[in-house]
């Protein structure tokens, strides 16, 4: 049984492997053909140095850092291929193989556009939630200097939807402009970010001796519904100063083991939703100076702020990130000592990181980055493993990854 | 008289080796005014079209051939490893296709040549009449 496994995962690999080379010779033969193969990867390791361990809360459950040297977590290969049908209309598709998911393929997105003019483009189809400044390219490790773009301000538990999207370009002489406005919905079913961070938040098990032994399977899923968007994208000499809201109405539910899908714990309930999300971004030269704030209307306000100053090869790099969210029901002190008022109690959710880190351009297509991240948590909760069970899951832990892009 | 003549010569002789080299084209029948923000913008995927409305089609050299270094450093702000990145960023955002690469000046300028939208990198001992230089670089 072992040794059938064994193959099965060798073939799985031969089989990403045979892809791979497809593609990439594919991509040489057909370059300028009606079919563009293109793709990018990050192959991402950490080590918890202090503290029970370290989760990024990335979309799907990502980022999770506990044991010895974790290499899977992050890890992931993204191929993109273009079908140009005509000079104004294409199809792209973009097949992910995501580590948190053990690598099967999944179709992140699969989208058409027509070109309306040379400065205007509709796009129909399953693509990216473009609520953030690097929503969009977030997985393409090469594109920013950072080993994950700081996750503490990056928490929205949607990434993708289905439906429309129109852009824009606007020329001022001075200045440029993207516009885009979207609208559409999506079904995650289950929210595997919010499933994971619930079960770290209060369903941790301990064994009798208090050893941290595993979460308890909760379930919880959000619905998104008339989900209307706009971002306004501008770009002056070197600042770009990008602008985004979204509204819409969305149904969170929480199943206990078991109760999935027929008797909901609780919610089910469709609620008004809005998000905005300011960016200010300063890239001249060797400097690279980014501030980003968001507000998920009644639920949380994060940011962060990073400066990197590229020399050469090397691009070393600073930011600071922080996460206030507004539930106040976990008692301080953590599960264990129960829950307060929810509205005079001390906030559950309350964390930040400081980073410090490094880039290191092998090619243009290609780099190593170095991290060291502090991670503190001043909230009531617990955020990820909490052996002591205080609530308090404060962590230092260190990162290497390797970006590509093809 | 003379050291003045002398001074001029040398630094029309020294602007000349500043200026001469490589050259952004268009084709000639290309009548659209287009400028160097333009040629910015165009390159950046920030906009799409010429000022005469046509869609521009936009050429530029292999990674490591010097008139695409000199171009992306001088004129767009950006090293091979910004570039990349900024393109890969476009690319799998849907928001852009990057410029076709060609390996050398000459079939850029062939392209330009034969294609009205078209607008290239070349260095300036190819221009001919198929295409107008509408930046020296």
């Amino acid at each position: 049984m072992l040794i059938n496994n064994f193959m099965g995962d060798q073939m799985k690999i031969n089989n990403i492997l045979l892809l791979m080379t497809c593609g990439l010779l594919s991509a040489g033969a057909t370059a300028n053909d009606k079919i563009r193969l293109s793709g990018f990867g990050s192959l991402v390791g950490g080590v918890v140095v202090d503290g029970d361990g370290y989760w990024a809360r990335l979309p799907g459950g990502a980022g999770q850092y506990s044991d010895g040297i974790e290499l899977q977590s992050e890890s992931r290969l993204g191929i993109q291929a273009r079908y140009s049908a005509t000079d104004d209309l294409s199809v792209t598709g973009q097949l992910m193989f995501r580590g948190v998911n053990d690598f099967k393929p999944e179709m992140e997105w699969l989208y058409a556009t027509y070109n309306v003019t040379p400065d205007s483009s509709l796009k129909v189809g399953q693509m990216r939630l473009p609520v953030y400044h690097f929503s969009d390219y977030m997985d393409v490790g090469v594109a920013y200097p950072w080993v994950r773009v700081p996750s503490d301000a990056y928490s929205l538990a949607v990434t993708n939807y289905q439906g429309i999207s129109f852009d824009m370009n606007f020329d001022f002489d001075v200045a440029t402009s993207n516009v885009r406005l979207y609208a559409g919905q999506q079904n995650t079913d289950p929210n595997d970010l919010i499933t994971t961070i619930e079960q770290y938040k209060t369903e941790q098990l301990y064994d009798s001796n208090g050893n941290f032994r595993g979460v308890r399977g909760v379930r919880t899923t959000k619905e998104y519904e008339e989900l209307m968007g706009i971002v306004v994208d501008t770009n002056y000499e070197a600042f770009t100063l990008r602008l985004s809201y979204l509204g819409g109405k969305e149904n969170f539910t929480f199943y206990n083991e078991g109760g999935y899908p027929s008797t909901p714990l609780f919610g089910g309930e469709w609620v008004d939703t809005q998000f905005f999300d300011v960016s200010l971004q300063y890239d001249m030269d060797n400097v690279l100076a980014i501030v980003e704030w968001n507000e998920y209307d009644t639920i949380y306000e994060s940011w962060f702020a990073s400066f990197a100053y590229r020399m050469d090869k090397w691009t070393p790099y600073i930011f600071y990130s922080q996460f206030e969210g507004t539930l106040r029901f976990i008692a301080p002190g953590g599960v264990s000592s129960g829950f307060e008022d929810g509205v005079s109690g001390s906030p559950d959710d309350d964390y930040n990181s400081i980073g410090i880190g490094a880039k290191y351009s092998l090619t243009p297509y290609s780099a190593l980055k170095f991290e060291i991240l502090q991670f503190n948590d001043d909230g009531d909760a617990a955020v990820y493993i909490d052996e002591n069970q205080d609530g308090k899951t404060d962590s230092t832990a260190f990162f290497v990854s390797l970006d590509f892009a093809f | 008289m003379n050291i003045l003549k002398f001074v001029l010569i040398g630094f029309g002789f020294i602007s000349f080796s500043l200026f001469a080299g490589n050259v952004v084209v268009v084709n000639s029948q290309n009548n659209s005014e287009v400028t160097t923000a333009d040629i910015k913008k165009l390159y950046l995927g920030k906009k799409g079209a010429f000022s005469n409305g046509n869609k521009a089609e936009l050429a530029t050299l292999n990674s490591g051939n010097g008139v695409r270094e000199t171009f992306n450093s001088s004129v767009l702000n950006k090293s091979e490893s910004q570039y990349t990145a900024y393109w890969a960023k476009m690319a799998f955002t849907g928001r852009g296709v990057p410029p076709k690469e060609f390996t050398s000046p000459a079939e850029v300028k062939a392209f330009v040549g034969s294609k009205p939208n078209a607008i290239g990198i070349i260095d300036d001992s190819l221009v001919d009449s198929t295409v107008k230089v509408v930046l020296n670089f």
